[in-house]
C-alpha cells in the first residue's frame, strides 16, 4: 500500500487518523513508510503496541505516544518556553541596567511612565483576551509575566526616586505581592502568582541566596524567623485560597514556594547556635508533613525536598558541633546514606502505589 | 550469570514505562525489565547529589584514617560499592551509582596527580578516560559530553594555546569540540537499540558547539568572531533542518544555543548600549517566540505550538522558581537624613563635597 497519505496543512488531529496509522503500523513491511518522519531514530511504537494489545494502556494514550513516537505530531512547546524565558529575562536585565544607567540622566518621572506604559501594554493584551473568553497561550502567559516584572521594576524605581513610603519604602514589595496576587486570580495566571510570591518572600527577608545562610551566625540571624514565618504566611494563603475554591492549579506553587522557604528558614536557624534547637524541631517537622505530602498526593518532589534539605542541614549541623574529625566525617556519611536510603524508600512506595 | 546492566530491550522497556508513567506493579512491566530499578529524571538528579556528598565524605574518611595513598582504597571501595548497587540492588540510572562509578575513577586520577605532581596534559587526558570509560559502563550521557570537554582541554594543552599559558589560539580544541557536535548531529539518522546511545547523541548535539564557541570566545580579533559567527550560523542552521526532519528535540535546543552565540558575536554591530541591544534582541526573541506560537497553533506538517500530554513537572516547577528569580531586587535607599550635614553642596560640614 507504500506511503500514508500526506499531512492536511490545518489537520486535526484525530483518533481516526491516529487509528489508520495503528492500523498500518500492525504490518512491519509497510511501518517504514507509514507517515513516519523519525524512521531511523529510536522508536518505542512496539512497546506501546505490546502494552495496548495487553490493555495496559489504553486506545487514546497508546495512539498519542505511538503518533509522538512516530513524529506524526511534534510540539516545539518546549523550545518556545525556553526560547520566551530567554526573551523575557533579557528584556528585564535591559529594562535594569536602563534605570541603574539613566537614574540621572533622565527625568525619574519620564522613565517611570515610560515603564509603566511598556507594563499596561503587556497586561492589555491579556485583558482582551479575557473579555473575548479566549484562552492565552505561553506566549501570553509570557507577555504577562513581562509586564508583571516590568511594573516590579518600575514601583522599585519610582519609590527610589520619589520616596512615596519614607522609611517603610519596603512596604513596596508588599504591594507589588498584593499586586501580582490580584492580577494572578484575575488572569488564573500561575507564573504571576510565583512573581507574587516571589515579592512576598523579599518583603520577609528570604532572599533565599547562599550568602544568607552564611551570615546566619551574624547580624542577620533573624532571617531563619522571618523565612519560618513567610512559609507559614504562605501556608495560611493557601488554606484560605483552598476555603474560597481558588484555582486548583494555584496550590502546587503555594506548597512548592512554602516548602523550600520554610525548610531555608529551618536551615539558617540551625546553623545559628542560638537557635539550633528550635531549628532542628522544625527541621524534622517539615520534613515529617513533606514526607506525608509526598504519600498522600504521589507527589515525589516532596520526597526529595525532605531527604535532601534534611541531609544536608544535618551533615552541616555535624560539622559545625564536632568539627573536622573522623567522627564526623563518618556521622555526616551515615547522615546522608540515611538520606538516601529514605529517598529511595519513598520512591518505592510512591511506585507501588495504585495511580 | 548475572548482567552487569540492562539489555537494550529491557532499557526501553524502563524509557517506556517512564514514558507511560507505568510502575514495576504491573506485572508486564515487572517481567520485561527484568528487575531493574530506575528512578525519575528528578529523583536521579537528587541520588546523584548525595552520590557525590558520599563519595567526597568517603575520601575525606580515608584521607583522615591517614592510610597510605589513601585516594586508592577510597577509589576502589567506591567503585566496588557502586558495582554492588548495579549487580546485587539492580540500580540503572539511578544517580547514587553514577557519582560513586565516577568518584571512585576520579580518585584514581587524583592519585596520579599526588604521586606525579603532573596537572598538565596527562591528567587532563587522565580524566576525559575516566569519564569515558564510566559514561560506557554506566551508559550515562553527562559522563560521555564531560569525557568529551576534557578531550578538548587535553587536545589545548597539547597545542601551543595551553589553556591561556602560550601565545597561541584555542583553534584546534574548538575544532574539536565542533566536529564533536556535527558528527553527533549527523550520526542521529543511524538507528540505535538502545535509549542511552541516543540521549548521548542528544548531549553532544547540544553541549559541543557552546563548549567549541567558549574556547575562541576571548578572542575579539574580527576573523575569529566572524569564522565563529558563520560557523554557529551553520551549524544552527542544520540543526534546524535536522531537527525538524526527524523530529527531535535536541537538535533544535542546539539551535537555540547556536543562534544565542552567534547573536554574542554580533553584539557590536551596533553601537547602542548593552541595555539597548538586551531589550532589542528581547524583544525580537518575544516577537519571534509569539509568531511561531500562534503560526504552529494549527499543526503545520505535524509540527505544533500546543503541549501534548501533560509535560514534564520538574519543567513546570523550573519555570515557576524560574518566573520567580526574574523578579528585580528591591532598590535599596540610602537613610535620607545625615546628622553630620550631609554630602550634599550646602551642607559640607564633614568635608565630604
Amino acid at each position: 500500500m507504500g506511503e500514508g497519505p500526506p499531512i492536511e496543512t490545518e489537520p486535526t488531529f484525530t483518533v481516526r487518523e491516529c487509528r489508520r496509522d495503528l492500523i498500518r503500523a500492525l504490518y512491519p513491511e509497510r511501518r517504514a513508510g507509514a507517515g513516519r518522519y523519525n524512521s531511523a531514530m529510536n522508536s518505542l511504537e512496539s512497546e506501546c503496541l505490546e502494552l495496548k494489545a495487553a490493555g495496559v494502556v489504553d486506545e487514546a494514550t497508546a495512539s498519542r505516544v505511538m503518533a509522538l513516537q512516530r513524529g506524526s505530531i511534534f510540539s516545539v512547546f518546549e523550545e518556545l518556553r525556553f526560547i520566551l524565558y530567554a526573551a523575557v529575562a533579557a528584556i528585564t536585565t535591559g529594562v535594569g541596567l536602563l534605570l541603574k544607567e539613566n537614574m540621572d540622566r533622565i527625568g525619574p518621572a519620564m522613565l517611570s511612565g515610560m515603564l509603566l506604559l511598556a507594563a499596561l501594554g503587556c497586561y492589555v493584551t491579556a485583558v482582551r483576551r479575557l473579555i473575548h473568553g479566549k484562552t492565552r497561550s505561553i506566549g501570553g502567559d509570557y507577555v504577562l509575566l513581562l509586564g508583571a516584572l516590568i511594573a516590579s521594576a518600575d514601583l522599585g524605581y519610582a519609590e527610589s526616586q520619589f520616596h512615596w513610603l519614607g522609611p517603610q519604602w519596603q512596604r513596596h514589595l508588599l504591594i507589588l505581592a498584593a499586586f501580582h496576587a490580584a492580577a494572578a486570580y484575575g488572569f488564573n495566571a500561575r507564573l504571576l502568582l510565583s512573581v507574587s510570591l516571589a515579592c512576598l518572600a523579599a518583603w520577609f527577608g528570604s532572599e533565599g541566596q547562599i550568602a544568607t545562610l552564611l551570615d546566619a551566625v551574624g547580624p542577620r540571624s533573624h532571617v531563619g524567623t522571618q523565612a519560618i514565618i513567610c512559609a507559614a504566611t504562605i501556608l495560611a494563603w493557601r488554606a484560605a485560597h483552598q476555603g474560597l475554591r481558588g484555582p486548583a492549579q494555584f496550590e502546587a506553587v503555594f506548597e512548592h514556594f512554602a516548602a523550600n522557604i520554610g525548610f531555608w528558614g529551618a536551615m539558617t536557624l540551625c546553623i545559628s547556635p542560638r537557635s539550633r534547637l528550635m531549628g532542628l524541631a522544625i527541621l524534622i517537622a517539615l520534613a515529617l508533613a513533606c514526607a506525608v505530602k509526598a504519600l498522600r498526593g504521589k507527589e515525589e518532589m516532596f520526597a526529595i525536598y525532605a531527604s535532601a534539605y534534611t541531609s544536608f542541614t544535618l551533615c552541616c549541623l555535624e560539622a559545625q558541633v564536632i568539627g573536622y574529625s573522623l567522627a564526623a566525617a563518618l556521622l555526616q556519611l551515615a547522615t546522608v546514606v540515611s538520606g538516601a536510603l529514605l529517598l529511595w524508600n519513598f520512591h518505592e512506595r510512591l511506585r507501588a502505589l495504585p495511580a | 550469570m548475572k548482567a552487569l546492566r540492562p539489555s537494550p530491550q529491557q532499557e526501553r522497556w524502563i524509557v517506556a514505562a517512564a514514558r507511560l508513567h507505568l510502575g514495576s506493579n504491573c506485572p508486564l512491566i515487572a517481567e520485561r525489565i527484568g528487575g531493574w530499578k530506575t528512578p525519575s529524571v528528578t529523583a536521579r538528579c537528587a541520588f546523584f547529589v548525595l552520590g557525590a556528598v558520599a563519595a567526597a565524605l568517603t575520601l575525606s574518611i580515608f584521607e583522615l584514617l591517614h592510610l597510605p595513598r589513601a585516594l586508592f582504597p577510597s577509589g576502589v571501595f567506591m567503585l566496588m560499592a557502586a558495582e554492588w548497587l548495579m549487580l546485587r540492588e539492580h540500580l540503572f540510572h539511578a544517580g547514587v551509582e553514577e557519582a560513586l562509578w565516577a568518584g571512585g575513577l576520579l580518585a584514581g586520577v587524583l592519585l596520579y596527580v599526588q604521586m606525579s605532581g603532573d596537572v598538565g596534559l596527562r591528567v587532563a587526558f587522565l580524566i576525559a578516560l575516566a569519564l569515558a570509560v564510566a559514561g560506557t559502563r554506566l551508559l550515562n550521557s553527562l559522563f560521555v559530553t564531560l569525557a568529551a570537554v576534557a578531550a578538548s582541554f587535553a587536545i589545548d594543552l597539547a597545542g601551543v594555546h595551553q589553556l591561556f599559558a602560550g601565545p597561541g589560539l584555542a583553534v584546534p580544541a574548538s575544532l574539536f569540540c565542533y566536529s564533536i557536535g556535527a558528527i553527533a548531529l549527523f550520526a542521529g539518522c543511524l538507528e540505535f537499540r538502545r535509549p542511552s546511545h541516543d540521549q548521548m547523541l542528544n548531549w553532544l548535539v547540544v553541549t559541543m558547539p557552546l563548549c567549541g564557541f567558549l574556547w575562541l570566545v576571548w578572542e575579539h580579533a574580527i576573523v575569529i568572531r566572524v569564522l565563529t559567527g558563520t560557523v554557529n550560523a551553520m551549524f544552527a542552521v542544520a540543526a534546524l533542518v535536522i531537527g525538524l526532519r526527524r523530529r527531535a528535540h535536541a537538535p533544535l535546543v542546539a539551535c537555540l544555543v547556536c543562534l544565542g552565540c552567534l547573536a554574542y558575536q554580533l553584539r557590536d554591530l551596533t553601537a547602542l548600549s548593552l541595555e539597548a541591544k538586551l531589550i532589542l534582541w528581547g524583544s525580537a526573541a518575544l516577537l519571534l517566540a509569539l509568531g511561531l506560537d500562534r503560526y504552529l497553533r494549527k499543526p503545520r506538517r505535524g509540527v505544533t505550538s500546543i503541549q501534548i500530554g501533560e509535560g514534564g513537572s520538574a519543567l513546570d516547577l523550573l519555570q515557576l522558581a524560574g518566573g520567580g528569580a526574574l523578579n528585580p531586587k528591591s532598590i535599596e535607599t540610602g537613610a535620607q537624613f545625615k546628622g553630620s550635614g550631609g554630602t550634599f553642596g550646602g551642607g559640607g560640614a564633614d568635608g565630604s563635597y
